[in-house]
């Protein structure tokens, strides 16, 4: 059998665009629709009931360690009394109080309690602790701010002094006390969250593979029919009822092809989804020792240098490998081929990975994670090379956002299974599930992944004439220099560097921080898709980047000017929405812009360039906000980034319509093929 | 695999998955909170001992030569009551002194202090959890920084394993009861795929009746198919099948076909 594959393929649900319908045509989302109801009720049945094993047996142990503290005190009160220290001579017990606060930072006060006068506090001021035990009494237990712990002295030798109603209160803040239940809880809406997509994910790629694939080829067969052209035969391997039909069909076409010397050739459509997964492993594999990389990177390079500078060298050898690599394959990847690419990639990565999580020293430690750096960089430039390939202007975007919403979700899933799973079973046990993911990456990318996307032919090596003029491009100077490198310097200054620092600061938890960093890979995702189509239907990527700075600046202004935790959220879900609508139409906006010189050339030199640009704004962006941070402090230094964006976002609106007229349809360079 | 039993086993997959993952997820995150609090709590313990102990060190005082060790390990002791072992132990991992609530407790955890790694002092302070209990070890260094002994607390771990237990079972079970949403799905998927496959059965005889040079059949069951593109196929099939080539020569002889270009 031949197979011929159409690379220019339409996206799922991408055919009709002309007229919208609340509920789409045929009978397959009433299951979609069930099915989803069935499993968020399961998932919401497990998840209430952790989280009601959670409540019971973990907050009773959260007491039982208040008690202890109490009990501590109460030992010490009652030690100072059998020495014959009368109570209202016991001097010092602030200090008690104190040492008990330094191991344990949630306990607010303590006191020595007579009926309801307080005899000795500590931790807070004697009005204060009053007013609190007040409250304790008319509020209900749950609801107030602090749980307070009585423990009753039992020594006899106050008996003499007082009333037998003396004890030891002491409170701790109730939110600080319950953080790890509540963390707990938050997890396991992380966790149901997590679940749900990735359902999503693989009923999607069922569903488009068996059903939509099929159909869709076999409309463009009997299209061919309907033209009486009878040159293609359905190829798309099934063994359903369509199959069947289509089998009736193929024998008609056959015949009468025969009848008037044609030979028909099989069709079939390229799989696009599956490099939504592809795409999700390879990150996935990465992500998963997130959390656990600088310590794990400290604790193997300690032996040699400082452990911080170590962990520091190592994260910059990847990113430094990341950066190098991706335009250097992108100059490649139509030689090589996506497939052949992806699978060099993924088992450097798997390399990487296994040898990262054996690793006894700095020297090799550097020599694995750069593998997985290149690894990392090389299946990337796979798969976007791969929808590139299998896409057309009409719904570039679309593709790309797909791939893109496959990276997001690993960025939300990967760090916080890994950081439960390396809780459990280890750091390096974490590496080498990262490795055993990029290993059946391998496996998968074999089938989901067509080898002859693009055909046989690679396009001809640019000359520099050619390169240089591409890189004269005017519009693509601007859309670099005033969109790429400030969205990524952007992203790497203020999400990953300028939040954690203020939120950290401010007052906020690890996990805390790590939700509202959560945000903007989850808003990206959902959004995603969604503004891909708009933009993709609208043929306008210029308006969507400038749409995408747009937001950006004001998210960033919004959280300079009022630098609090809801507004960080809200600017973090804004710069979430703003990268999922520039990144994808940036890409397609690039290829358009230079589409003189990707006829001839193909797509790889741009794409070169481009990421290029895009590492070298990440790596700028920490740098920057650091600088900015020492110079104007925090806060500033979230509006100077907000002033960035307001100002590239302008200078890019300005400048992108007013080149010079000729730049815009600037005929191919003649005569620059080798 | 037909179609139907295709989907269903995908969705049966996913829904396994997903209730599985969520399932193991949620344990080892309980896990964790339950170890973190365990280990709060007797630090908090060990915190307090150690306070007592550095003190008596930073008067110069070797904790061999400290007269009241055993009564400040009794006093700790009885601050929790799953606390069943306190001892202090030399830099080589000795026993100097230790307590327990009684004398088969003392001798048996006695024995088992070689458990102690020998590079115990170089560390912080560490837990670990056992079938034997939960063992947490602290460092006493001096005010130079040098290694004074070591305080090895035990506490019983019968009952963080019980709850373990307990949420494992309950957890699973909670899945297991998940995983009969599946039915009403599969019911449903079985629904839907009979009228497909109705519709699909049509076509079949419609085709042949079209190859034969035959009328066409009902169209009443067209929109029982799964998609829009299953639709959008069946309508193109019904607006062509009358032109498709046939056996009968009349018509067949009607039929033009173009070349390829």
């Amino acid at each position: 059998m031949t197979q011929n594959t159409q690379p220019k393929s339409p996206l799922p649900g991408a055919a009709k665009t002309s007229h919208r319908r609340i509920v789409p045509k045929g009978t397959i989302w009433i299951l979609l629709l069930f099915s989803t109801l069935a499993l968020c009720v399961a998932l919401i049945g497990i998840s209430w009931r952790a989280a009601d094993l959670a409540r019971a047996d973990l907050q009773s142990e959260i007491r039982e360690k208040a008690e202890i503290e109490a009990r501590t005190l109460a030992e010490k009160i009652e030690h100072a009394l059998e020495l014959g220290i009368p109570l209202d001579a016991i001097v010092g017990f602030e200090d008690v109080v104190h040492q008990l606060q330094s191991g344990d930072p949630d306990l607010s006060f303590a006191a020595i309690v007579h009926g309801q006068d307080l005899l000795h506090v500590g931790g807070m001021a004697r009005d204060a602790i009053k007013q609190a035990l007040a409250s304790d009494n008319d509020a209900g237990t749950d609801t107030h701010p602090s749980i307070i712990t009585r423990v009753t002295l039992g020594h006899e030798a106050h008996i003499d002094h007082l009333e037998n109603d003396l004890a030891i209160v002491i409170g701790h803040d109730r939110a600080a006390l319950m953080r790890p239940v509540t963390d707990n809880l938050f997890d396991i809406a992380i966790i149901f969250i997590i679940t749900l997509a990735l359902s999503f994910e693989l009923v999607l790629l069922v569903l488009t593979v068996n059903v939509a694939l099929p159909a869709r080829v076999a409309r463009r067969v009997l299209t061919n029919v309907r033209e009486r052209k009878f040159t293609i035969l359905h190829g798309q391997s099934t063994r359903d009822e369509i199959g069947s039909f289509m089998e009736h069909i193929n024998t008609v076409i056959s015949r009468t092809a025969q009848k008037v010397g044609t030979r028909p050739h099989r069709e079939r459509e390229v799989k696009l989804i599956g490099v939504r997964l592809l795409a999700f492993m390879f990150v996935l594999a990465e992500e998963l020792a997130r959390p656990i990389m600088p310590a794990f990177f400290s604790q193997v390079t300690a032996p040699t240098i400082d452990g911080q500078l170590g962990a520091g060298i190592v994260m910059a050898t990847h990113l430094l490998m990341v950066a190098i690599a991706m335009p250097l394959c992108s100059l490649f990847q139509e030689r090589i081929g996506s497939l052949r690419m992806y699978l060099a990639g993924a088992l450097l990565a798997t390399i990487g990975l296994c040898g990262t999580a054996f690793a006894t020293g700095l020297w090799d430690l550097i020599l694995w994670r750069a593998l997985s750096g290149i690894g990392y960089a090389t299946t990337f430039v796979a798969c976007q090379s791969y929808v590139l390939d299998a896409t057309n202007d009409s719904n570039r975007t679309q593709g790309t956002a797909m791939m893109v919403s496959g990276i997001m979700l690993a960025d939300i899933c990967g760090p916080a299974v890994g950081g439960i799973f390396a809780g459990h079973f280890g750091d390096a046990i974490t590496f080498v599930a990262g490795a055993a993911m990029a290993c059946l990456a391998v496996a998968l990318a074999f089938f989901l992944m067509d080898n002859t996307v693009r055909g046989k032919t690679s396009p001809p090596v640019p000359t520099r004439k050619a390169f240089k003029a591409m890189l004269g491009n005017r519009r693509l100077q601007v859309l670099v220099l005033f969109a790429a490198v400030p969205a990524k310097l952007i992203l790497s200054g203020f999400l990953y560097y300028l939040t954690p620092l203020i939120l950290l600061q401010s007052g906020a938890t690890t996990a805390e921080t790590g939700r509202v960093i959560m945000l903007y890979g989850l808003v990206a995702l959902l959004t995603g898709w969604g503004v891909a189509r708009w933009t993709d239907s609208k043929q306008n990527e210029i308006r969507a980047v400038g749409i995408g700075g747009g937001l950006t600046a004001t998210g960033l202004l919004l959280a300079g000017f009022m630098p609090q935790y809801a507004t960080f959220a809200v600017a973090v879900a804004m710069l979430g929405l703003a990268q999922a609508t520039s990144i994808p139409a940036q890409l397609s906006a690039s290829l358009k812009i230079s589409a003189d010189f990707t006829r001839d050339h193909g797509s790889g030199p741009v794409l070169a360039v481009l990421r290029l640009a895009e590492r070298l704004g990440g790596a700028l962006g920490p740098l920057l906000a650091a600088g900015l941070t020492l110079w104007v402090g925090t806060d500033a230094a979230v509006l100077c980034f907000g002033a960035i964006a307001a100002v590239a976002v302008i200078f890019f609106e300005i400048m992108i319509g007013h080149v010079p007229a000729d730049q815009k349809t600037k005929p191919s360079v003649q005569g620059d093929a080798p | 695999m037909s179609l139907a039993t295709k989907i269903g086993v995908a969705l049966f997959l996913v829904l396994a998955a997903a209730l599985g993952m969520t399932t193991v997820l949620n344990y080892l995150r309980f896990d964790q909170t339950l170890r973190t609090l365990v280990t709060q709590r007797i630090n908090v313990v060990s915190n307090e001992t150690s306070q007592d102990l550095l003190a008596g060190i930073d008067l110069g005082l070797r904790l061999e030569n400290m007269e009241n060790l055993g009564a400040i390990l009794d006093r700790r002791l009885g601050m929790s009551r799953e606390v069943t072992h306190i001892a202090v132990q030399n830099c080589q991992g000795t026993i100097i002194t230790q307590t327990a609530p009684d004398t088969a407790t003392k001798t048996a955890q006695g024995a088992g202090t070689t458990e102690v790694p020998p590079d115990a002092q170089d560390k912080t302070s560490w837990t670990r959890f056992t079938d034997q209990g939960v063992i947490a070890v602290t460092p006493l260094r001096d005010s130079l920084g040098q290694c004074a002994g070591m305080l090895v607390i035990t506490a019983d771990s019968g009952e963080y394993f019980r709850k373990l237990d307990g949420a494992f079972t309950e957890m699973w079970k909670s899945a297991a009861i998940g995983m009969l949403a599946i039915i009403p799905v599969l019911g449903l998927l079985v629904v839907l795929m009979r009228r497909r496959h109705r519709v699909f059965s049509e076509l079949h005889e419609d085709i042949e009746r079209a190859l034969a040079g035959q009328a066409g059949t009902s169209t009443a069951h067209d929109k029982d198919v799964l998609t829009e593109s299953e639709m959008d196929l069946i309508a193109l099939y019904r607006e062509i099948r009358d032109q498709l080539p046939n056996d009968d020569p009349q018509t067949d002889r009607d039929t033009s076909v173009e070349k390829s270009t």
